[in-house]
């Protein structure tokens, strides 16, 4: 660990140390291999007393309550919570839309900012991660791990993507979700330039494999008020055909077109239980994040 | 419409300027990379009708602002009838030269529609204003009584349209107009200054007795104008007159007569009135008129039956001893006050003395006798034969009508009696002469000369007559003179230039009368002889003839005048005295104003002329075919309407313009609902 890094350009030590004080936490018991500060649905040694059993043969006898057979003459076993550590899977859209950014950082910048805060704190508190970066097909993978030394292997892979290519998000959601363990903690972080119909059933999928889902909807200022005052040929960023337009003409039926896909997409979010952010990225990453981490914190997921 | 700065059309491309903007934003595209291309695809799918109809009507709204600007700037005018609409604006809205045509004849001053000015106010305010609205450079008036009394330039320069309200040239007067010799007068104003643009302005009101339309200037005049093209543009302003009934009176006639021992003075004449006839049992039959004889009023009943008519031989009594007199009558006000007063004179009937030159006895006789007897038994009349032998003894002052039957005063010999004859014709006398014994065919006089007689062996009776006028014409009841009923057997054809009153059935001419300044000639082609026709048998005719001769030419004996305004010399007018009729006209205008005037001993009474008592008037198709081959613009106004011919209407488009900002400032505005799209950030959870 002596050697001389390069500092790299998405980490700030002090936004990773202001948001140290905050832990991570998933909304749903996670299966993990080792002792963390989540819960799990199995009965464990913690501290926390969870319920009493009636002895079966075959239980550790070290477990029964001798107090409680004294009073009622019958055996009990005492079972305690268990908490574990969660495997955080971290998606990372690479496509070409998200090297769009009007002001000092775009898309993917900003991506791989809140990215790399969440992977720092998850593997902080002992919790495995993995990443995969998402263009034509799923680019780069790195399954979860909890390793220290796993956090710069990801932080590497951060560092050399560049959006390039379409968006194929809804196959690879799909994918992961199927290959992703169970009761995996999945951020997806992307522009979500896609029919919000088809991100529903993903959505649903990822749901149904109870994994626990997480969007960062990261979206240009211009993207949302679309101020252009000359006439404009606009050139697809994913390669698609070009569009001239006046857009003292076209802003209106823009913004009618953008409100409909975002009450479409909150739509589906409410009704999938996404935990959904829309993030405009000239907003501060780090008031995100805080954001992000607070509300997780208050709606800590019961067993 | 016109326009006051025309030349301010020529900024008219301006008004695309938007539009050239909007084409060349168009060309200055920015090309961009853009990853939401969901959103813009989708709003290309979108209905785009609202924003397209949008963006088009700002552009069409910014258009019309400056177009509005520019038209406001050149100074529209309302009124289309100037200037020949957008072509004739740009050829030169007003012209450097305009002259001004003013007709001032009586019924010019009829009462305007809806103001209490006359049409003649009315028109030269009207004409005054507009001039002084389009900038009139050089302005030159010519009224119709200028044109009438002075051969050399009549047009009158002004130093500014305003003057025509000033000038006593511009008042009413009680001559008529002469249109065919105004438009001359212009004509010779254009070529005698080489005037290049010209608008002519016609203040009229077309009536034909004023416009002559059958006058034979008329061609001319379209010929020599039509040269000019477009140079040379004509305005007819006529402005509307109002429904107010109208009456005129006329007196035709006045007689002096003593009646035992009465002295009456005897007055026909006519009282018009140019209201139907189902108006007039609206209005009150009154034919009351109020009459000044001598400065003492008083009022006399007509004897008509209805509120207009003809009367003959009114009768007011005058004391024993007047003998002259003079005086008016004149109507209440009405439509028109022009007409509403007529002048007379009276004396004393001049005696009728006729001389009757002739060898045949017969035929002396028959001519002394028709001469000798008067209708009137009060009149004095004698007539005294003489033989061309005695004519140096003819007393010619004292003389009314010469009966000539005898050789025509020819050759050199004659030359003093031909001089004599002249003076006398010039000064008011009659003269009818007769064939002699042997007419001689070289021999001429007056340009006329008697063929030999020719017998014509069937009694030929005379076929044609003028029966409207001159000796031959219809009696005051308007019966027609039994002139068909003579037979002519023998004829002294007559030739040369003449104005045949009466011919044979074989198309001969039988009585003429030979056009002279005062057109006091006749010549007849028979005698009143037994053998030659029945003007003695049938003698009512040769007493007619004789009689009225003897009374136009015992006119010029009387020591009054009845004139008609604007026949008389204007100089000579303006030394006469005058004795009754408007205060404030000019001297220099007396020749062109109603009124009784002393001339020394003679008093004449000035009038208006007959024939501004008709009341026709020209169509637009007559006035179009006097006109035709020239430009020519109507102005028909009505005076109570506005105030000037021209209207500026600049407002208007500023106020369009303002419009036009608004609307532009209202499309431009953002949509309420672009900023509701604008989506809020932050997170949802389920």
């Amino acid at each position: 660990m002596s050697e001389q890094h390069t500092p790299r350009e998405f980490l700030e030590p002090k936004v990773l140390a202001g948001l140290s004080g905050l832990p991570l936490f998933a909304r749903r018991p996670m299966r993990g291999n080792v002792s963390g500060r989540h819960t799990s649905p199995m009965r464990g040694a913690s501290v926390e007393f969870a319920e009493y059993r009636k002895y079966v043969p075959g239980d550790d006898l070290r477990r029964l309550d001798w107090r409680a057979h004294g009073r009622s003459d019958r055996y009990y076993v005492k079972e305690f919570e268990a908490d574990t550590n969660l495997r955080l899977q971290l998606v990372l859209d690479t496509s070409g839309s998200m090297e769009y950014g009007s002001g000092e950082l775009n898309k993917l910048q900003y991506a791989r900012r809140i990215a790399a805060a969440i992977g720092y704190l998850a593997v902080q508190q002992g919790d495995a991660v993995g990443l995969s970066c998402v263009s034509n097909g799923i680019t780069g993978h790195l399954p979860p791990r909890r390793n220290p030394a796993h956090l710069k292997t990801i932080f590497d892979a951060l560092e050399e993507t560049r959006g390039q290519g379409e968006t194929h998000l809804v196959d690879v959601l799909h994918e992961l979700a199927e290959t992703t363990r169970q009761a995996a903690m999945v951020i997806v972080i992307s522009d979500f330039f896609v029919d919000p119909n088809q991100l529903r059933s993903c959505f649903e999928h990822l749901r149904f494999r109870k994994h626990d889902l997480s969007l960062f909807h990261l979206l240009d200022p211009m993207e949302l008020n679309f101020e252009f005052s000359r006439p404009t040929r606009f050139l697809d960023m994913e390669g698609g055909t070009a569009i001239f337009a006046e857009p003292s003409e076209i802003a209106d039926r823009y913004h009618d077109a953008l409100k409909d896909y975002l009450d479409q997409l909150q739509r589906i979010v409410v009704s999938s239980g996404v935990d959904y952010h829309r993030v405009s990225i000239d907003q501060p990453y780090p008031e995100v994040l805080t954001n992000f981490l607070t509300r997780r914190a208050m709606a800590k997921g019961g067993r | 419409m016109s326009f006051l700065q025309p030349w301010m059309l020529f900024a008219l491309p301006i008004a695309l300027l938007p539009i050239i903007i909007h084409l060349i934003n168009q060309r200055r595209y920015q090309t961009t990379q853009w990853a939401a291309m969901m959103f813009l695809l989708a709003a290309n799918r979108m209905n785009r009708g609202y924003a397209r109809i949008r963006q088009w009507a700002i552009l069409a709204l910014r258009t019309l602002v400056l177009l509005a600007l520019i038209i406001a700037i050149g100074r529209p005018l309302a009124s289309g009838s100037l200037g020949g609409g957008l072509v004739g604006s740009l050829s030169g809205g007003s012209s450097a030269n305009t002259i001004v045509l003013l007709d001032r004849s009586p019924s010019m001053n009829a009462n305007a529609a809806g103001d209490s000015r006359t049409k003649l106010e009315a028109g030269v305010a009207q004409i005054a204003e507009t001039l002084q609205t389009l900038g009139a450079g050089r302005v030159l008036l010519i009224d119709s009584n200028t044109v009438t009394a002075s051969d050399s330039s009549p047009a009158r320069e002004l130093a500014s349209p305003e003057e025509l309200l000033d000038l006593p040239q511009t008042g009413p007067s009680d001559a008529s107009a002469d249109i065919p010799a105004m438009m001359l007068a212009a004509l010779d104003t254009i070529q005698a200054n080489s005037m290049g643009q010209t608008d002519v302005w016609i203040c009229s009101d077309a009536r034909e007795h004023d416009w002559q339309s059958r006058d034979g200037r008329w061609p001319t005049l379209r010929e020599a104008l039509a040269q000019f093209g477009r140079r040379v543009r004509f305005r007819l302003l006529t402005v509307a007159g109002t429904d107010q009934p109208n009456r005129s009176i006329r007196i035709d006639d006045i007689a002096l007569r003593t009646e035992g021992d009465e002295r009456v003075l005897t007055l026909s004449g006519k009282l018009q009135s140019d209201s139907e006839d189902g108006d007039t049992s609206n209005t009150p039959a009154n034919t009351s008129i109020r009459m000044d004889l001598d400065g003492a009023e008083s009022i006399v009943e007509l004897p008509l039956d209805s509120g207009s008519g003809e009367f003959t031989d009114l009768r007011v009594p005058l004391d024993r001893e007047q003998e002259r007199g003079l005086g008016h009558v004149s109507l209440p006000a009405d439509g028109n006050n022009a007409d509403n007063t007529y002048y007379f004179v009276f004396d004393q009937p001049p005696p009728r003395k006729t001389v009757v030159v002739s060898s045949n006895e017969d035929v002396a006789n028959v001519l002394r006798l028709a001469a000798e007897i008067t209708p009137d038994p009060n009149i004095d009349a004698s007539a005294e034969v003489l033989l061309p032998a005695e004519v140096p003894s003819i007393a010619w002052d004292e003389t009314a009508l010469l009966l000539w039957q005898a050789p025509l005063p020819v050759g050199a010999s004659n030359a003093e009696l031909r001089k004599r004859l002249e003076s006398f014709l010039d000064r008011g006398g009659r003269v009818i002469f007769f064939p002699p014994d042997n007419p001689k065919p070289k021999a001429e006089l007056f340009g006329v000369s008697y063929s030999p007689w020719t017998d014509l062996k069937d009694d030929v009776s005379i076929a044609t007559w003028r029966g409207e006028a001159d000796l031959l014409g219809k009696t005051l009841a308007g019966a027609s003179l039994p002139v068909g009923k003579l037979k002519v057997h023998r004829l002294a054809a007559l030739s040369g230039e003449t104005t045949p009153l009466a011919k044979l059935s074989n198309d001969e001419p039988v009585l003429v009368r030979v056009p002279t300044p005062r057109g006091g000639v006749y010549f007849c082609g028979t005698t009143p002889a037994a053998k030659d026709s029945t003007l003695s048998s049938d003698g009512v005719v040769l007493y007619v003839m004789i009689q009225r001769a003897l009374v136009d030419g015992a006119a010029s004996l009387a020591n009054t005048g009845r004139l008609d305004a604007g026949t008389v010399d204007a100089e000579l007018a303006a030394n006469w005295k005058r004795l009754q009729g408007p205060d404030k006209s000019l001297s220099t205008e007396h020749a062109f104003t109603a009124g009784v005037y002393a001339d020394g001993d003679r008093y004449n009474a000035i009038n208006r002329s007959a024939g501004e008592d008709a009341t026709d008037t020209l169509k637009e198709s007559q006035i179009d075919d006097l006109f035709q081959g020239l430009v020519l613009e109507r102005v028909n106004q009505t005076a109570g309407e506005s105030n000037s011919l021209v209207d500026e209407v600049w407002r208007a488009f500023l106020i369009l313009m303002l419009i036009a900002m608004i609307g532009e400032a209202i499309l431009c505005l953002p949509r309420q609902s672009a900023q509701a799209a604008s989506p809020s950030v932050g997170g949802a959870t389920a």
